[in-house]
């Protein structure tokens, strides 16, 4: 007997139906400190979002001085945020061939109500962001945002690809990276200060956003 | 501001529902598809005051206004 997810598991990992073959020696991975230390931060980085976030922070060199330099980034950002918005939700998605098919309703119009929440959700995202404040709530709601794109509650239908994250993210962060550019032309130090915290703060999310749609080993 | 109470909250304007304040602030908001977002009866403002203020900073329309 099989279900949706199941089939949807199988074809995401097909090494799961491959024979398993035994290689007739015991593995010695757990005798080694070294290898038993890092299994130690594995373990410890897969349930506790702190660890995990302290972790990636020292692994990408994030520091107290680039959030200074998202907290810089405030003035310029909140200032401009609605025209931002605007941009990403209004021009940007709902004419995106791929990106636009989750904001129609079933008619294929665009679904402007629904367009609006997103925008407002996102908007939200962006203001807790520029709080700079990377508490175990902040952590947990970047998590939970994740979490709710997927059948983490039961919904089996509910799944927005990886790929259509990265896209929004990736599309975000350059588009916030070329306003920043213009924005701060005539003070490149600033706008090195600026993107490299930013770069670092998305590669962030993106990891604890998507904790719920892998396993911890992937 | 922080540490001061919150007196009376109220609602003003246009409301998109998203539902946003209800995350933001469970104790004090509820919310129906239909109505939008209502203040729970019988609510000591006092007590939620950091939320209340999350609640209203999120709010896409400034739809929830609050007196200190």
């Amino acid at each position: 007997m099989s279900s949706v997810m199941a089939n949807a598991y199988m074809k995401m990992f097909p090494m799961e139906g491959e024979k398993k073959v035994s290689a007739g020696k015991r593995n010695p991975v757990l005798d080694v400190p070294e290898f038993n230390k890092a299994w130690n931060l594995h373990r410890d980085t897969s349930v506790d979002i702190m660890k995990r976030f302290e972790y990636m922070s020292q692994c990408l060199n994030f520091t107290d001085k680039d959030t200074a330099a998202i907290g810089e980034s405030k003035e310029i950002l909140a200032a401009n945020l609605e025209a931002v918005l605007d941009h990403i939700y209004w021009e940007k998605l709902v004419n995106d061939p791929w990106l636009s098919k989750w904001f129609r309703d079933e008619t294929g119009k665009i679904a402007k109500e629904y367009v609006t929440i997103r925008r407002a959700r996102q908007r939200r995202f962006l203001l807790k962001i520029l709080e700079c404040k990377w508490d175990e709530e902040f952590w947990n709601f970047v998590r939970w945002v994740g979490a709710v794109h997927v059948p983490t509650f039961g919904f089996e239908d509910l799944y927005v690809p990886v790929r259509l994250n990265l896209a929004l993210w990736g599309y975000i962060h350059q588009y916030l990276f070329n306003f920043l550019a213009e924005e701060l032309k005539n003070d490149p130090e600033k706008l090195r200060r600026i993107t490299t915290a930013w770069t670092k703060l998305f590669w962030l999310i993106i990891d604890i956003y998507h904790i719920d749609y892998f396993a911890p080993w992937m | 501001m922080v540490g001061r109470m919150i007196k009376g909250i109220c609602f003003e304007g246009n409301c998109i529902r998203c539902s946003m304040c209800v995350e933001e602030s469970p104790g004090v908001f509820d919310f129906t598809a239909e109505a939008g977002p209502h203040v729970k009866d019988g609510i000591d403002t006092a007590l939620y005051a950091e939320s209340i203020r999350r609640a209203a900073y999120i709010c896409p329309t400034q739809y929830i206004k609050y007196r200190l």
